[in-house]
């Protein structure tokens, strides 16, 4: 043996031949070059490729497991069985809480214009809930003998507001809005509206617009606290048609001491629009509830159309103006024609978000 | 051979790597630069779309655009006190009013220290109202001058003197100037300077403040006169129930004078501290120690009202801590938490109408009664304790027995209270004999 064998030297021998035979059943080559990466691709088609053969064998081997485990994911997704984990898509942000159905069919026969201003309200509030992936709920107002005295009778608000906390345990916004409420702008979500830049939409002393002349300023308020409810004021005071509530335990709190027997007892000839007074009192009064009230500006979430507030017919706050969010036809039942105001402003709604495209 | 040999064939081909991946000789010297930047170029497109990705997901300017936001807050104006805008800010955690002042405040009588006037409201024109401001409304809207003012009045006679500590004292609060040692617990009362002597008063605001000064708590005593204002009636002050209403306007203007501390005991002026070592967080407030002297379905009218406390309330969550008597729920000494829940409940329970409502025979007493009875919310952060815990009440006569007794005063309970006292005298009385008690206790440690 000479030294050369004894250490192989291949390069130097020029037996470049027989290096890339030996070599050929393997990953390198002789290029004296690093291999080249792979692409993405392929390697993403690779991994997939032995992911699908390691299911294919585990299926195979353990058919009854796999039977099994099928069953179990069929029943969390598609069923509601208990003692099983369910998966469910994350409740929405917000949930939209419609008062339909208002004295149905108690005080009087709802007329077929009745019939088709509800169907419009609904369809209105449902194309945007599904727009913005919110939720949305139908609550029945109609008059119940459900209370030991005539007292609470028109009180309902409040107990749907507590109701519908309940049936959505994890969302946080809760919009109230009244059957004569036409949503104008469905393209634009509450979020950018409002809600994410709450603080600076909203005003919460009433210096510069207090219709009800409450006190200005009473003692121990702190308004640094977080807005919980968000409210609007008309010509005549807070409206509660349309209006938003967050779920925590001020909400809570409130919904609960909202109507109260000795109260009540003591106001209810004042009382007029029971809830919206009993919350004005209520504002006037005590510094928690003012705390964490903040005010929109009416035609943010509850334009008015001419014929609500008629005394105060000159003054364009209240009013609705084109592309304003939300229409509330407030008061359209007393001696004015509900229906014809929806199918306006229905025409109207389609009539501005029409695109500039379209021509028919 | 080293280890080529070892594989079998010894012959140079045969010679393999042993990863597969690594070249097997040294890197040319001219590797370096060409592969990377070969590596860079056909990687660029990954690390742009990782970039963009990360920008999509983290979005650092967001924080910025944040930044701009909050600057843009609206200044809204600071909580203030009952009766002015303005707060006079003090570092000393024992807020009291000067107690040498009650004879001074007497002989001016109540109708000095406020203003009373008679309105007509616009819409009832034919009925008249009385109503209470405090002389503070009649300030200058600027404090300094305001102060000069003041101080002029008081260098002329002492009654001004009086009259102006009476008037300022609702404007006091807390304001350390280091929050190390900011106080977790209060203890409130409010005092008659028309019902118990210099002496007496002397003795129960002294006894508040070893007890607070022992523990490293807070006080905070006010005159009962200064809340006229809110009871817009002489008259309350007369009436021994409606009286009882400026127990909850005094604790509402203690939680505004301490703002960060966690609770507040108030106990009325007819009852004093028996046990100076007892701190209040360990005996009661803990929610191991609260949780076995609450009472679980507890009728809130006793002995058998339809409406019982919780039976599954956690003391996480209790906000008010109150006692009973034999027949009712008591208040003359009662504790809340400082937080939004518990600040609600005051409020409430301070509602003017409730305050007027004149089916509540016991005042606030009622009115807590009737508010547990209807809004469970506040009911489920409630726990009744049982009364010899924070309000033994005074034991006249026939003694029962202290293991058994859950109302009445015994030696070495923590508070004794004797609300009951028929008059002025007899309080004063009362008091004299469980403040030689209390004396001879401490000079037997």
């Amino acid at each position: 043996m000479s030294a050369n064998q004894r250490f192989s030297l291949p390069y130097s021998k020029g037996k470049l031949d027989e290096l890339a035979d030996s070599a050929s059943t393997e990953d390198y080559t002789n290029t004296f070059k690093p291999i080249k990466h792979r692409s993405f691709i392929s390697r993403i088609q690779a991994w997939f490729g032995n992911f699908i053969r390691v299911i294919t064998q585990f299926t195979l081997s353990y058919k009854r497991l796999t039977l099994f485990i099928l069953t179990l994911i069929g029943l969390s997704l598609f069923t509601s069985t208990p003692f099983i984990p369910h998966f469910r898509s994350s409740s929405p942000k917000v949930v939209i809480i419609l008062a339909a159905n208002e004295g149905g069919g108690v005080l009087k026969w709802k007329s077929p214009q009745e019939w088709s201003v509800e169907r419009s309200s609904i369809a209105n509030k449902k194309n945007y809930a599904k727009i913005h992936g919110y939720g949305l709920t139908i609550k029945d107002m109609t008059i119940k003998k459900r209370y030991s005295h005539e007292w609470r009778e028109s009180w309902a608000k409040v107990d749907i507001m507590k109701q519908t906390m309940r049936q959505f345990p994890d969302t946080e916004w809760f919009w109230w809005l009244d059957l004569h409420t036409y949503i104008m702008e469905p393209n634009i979500s509450l979020e950018d509206h409002f809600l994410n830049n709450l603080e600076n939409s909203t005003y919460r002393t009433l210096d510069n617009f207090n219709p009800l002349n409450l006190p200005i300023s009473i003692p121990y308020t702190d308004y640094s606290q977080p807005i919980d409810m968000v409210i609007t004021q008309d010509c005549g005071g807070f409206n509660l048609g349309s209006f938003l509530m967050r779920r925590s335990s001020w909400s809570e709190m409130l919904l609960d001491i909202w109507w109260d027997p000795a109260m009540y007892e003591q106001m209810h000839m004042q009382w007029e629009h029971s809830e919206q007074d009993a919350l004005e009192t209520l504002y006037s009064t005590n510094a928690w509830i003012r705390e964490r009230i903040g005010f929109l500006p009416l035609r943010t979430i509850n334009a008015f159309p001419p014929g609500a507030c008629s005394d105060r017919a000159d003054d364009p706050q209240f009013f609705f103006q084109d592309h304003d969010f939300v229409i509330n036809m407030a008061g359209c039942e007393w001696g004015r024609d509900c229906w014809g105001e929806m199918e306006h402003y229905k025409a109207l709604s389609k009539k501005l978000q029409k695109s500039w495209w379209k021509f028919w | 051979m080293f280890n080529t040999g070892k594989r079998g064939s010894g012959s140079g081909p045969s010679l393999k790597p042993r990863h597969k991946s690594k070249g097997f000789l040294p890197l040319p010297a001219t590797f370096n630069i060409n592969s990377i930047r070969s590596f860079q170029r056909k990687n660029s497109t990954t690390i742009i779309i990782t970039i963009l990705l990360i920008w999509f997901i983290f979005n650092p300017l967001h924080l910025l655009n944040n930044i701009f936001k909050s600057n843009n807050y609206k200044d809204y104006p600071k909580p203030h006190p009952l009766t002015s805008i303005h707060s006079i800010e003090t570092d000393s955690k024992y807020i009291y009013p000067p107690i040498e002042h009650a004879p001074l405040l007497k002989e001016l009588t109540v109708h000095k220290l406020i203003k009373e006037s008679r309105v007509r409201d616009s819409n009832f024109p034919e009925i008249e109202k009385n109503v209470i401001t405090s002389l503070n409304s009649f300030d200058d809207p600027d404090p300094l001058i305001q102060k000069q003012k003041e101080d002029e009045e008081n260098a002329i006679s002492n009654l001004s003197v009086a009259k102006n500590a009476f008037k300022n004292h609702d404007k006091v609060i807390y304001k350390p100037s280091k929050n190390q040692n900011y106080p977790e617990i209060i203890v409130v009362s409010a005092v008659d300077f028309e019902k118990y002597t210099l002496d007496g008063l002397t003795k129960i605001v002294q006894n508040r403040v070893d007890y607070a000064h022992q523990q490293g708590y807070g006080v905070y005593i006010r005159w009962y006169q200064e809340f006229l204002p809110i009871l817009n009636s002489l008259s309350f002050l007369q009436l021994k129930e409606k009286k009882k209403w400026v127990r909850i306007y005094c604790m509402r203007a203690a939680m505004h004078a301490f703002p960060e501390s966690k609770w507040f005991w108030y106990l009325d002026e007819d009852g004093l501290i028996m046990d100076m070592n007892i701190d209040l967080d360990d005996y009661i407030l803990a929610s191991d120690s609260l949780r076995p002297v609450m009472q679980r379905e507890q009728p809130i009218i006793p002995p058998n009202g339809a409406i019982k406390t919780y039976k599954n309330a956690r003391p996480e969550n209790i906000r008010l801590i109150i006692t009973q008597s034999d027949a009712k729920v008591e208040t003359e000494s009662y504790i809340i938490k400082n937080d939004s829940v518990g600040r609600s409940i005051i409020e409430i329970w301070g509602n003017p109408l409730y305050l007027n409502y004149p089916s509540f025979p016991f005042g606030p007493d009622s009115a807590l009664t009737h508010i547990l009875q209807w809004h469970p919310f506040i009911l489920s952060k409630t726990a009744i304790i049982p009364a010899r815990n924070i309000a033994s009440i005074h034991n006249t006569g026939n003694i029962g027995d202290a293991s058994t007794d859950k109302l009445h005063y015994f030696d070495g309970d923590f508070a004794a209270t004797w609300s009951s006292c028929e008059s002025p005298a007899r309080c004063e009385k009362i008091l004299d004999t469980y403040d030689t008690k209390l004396k001879a206790s401490i000079k037997k440690q």
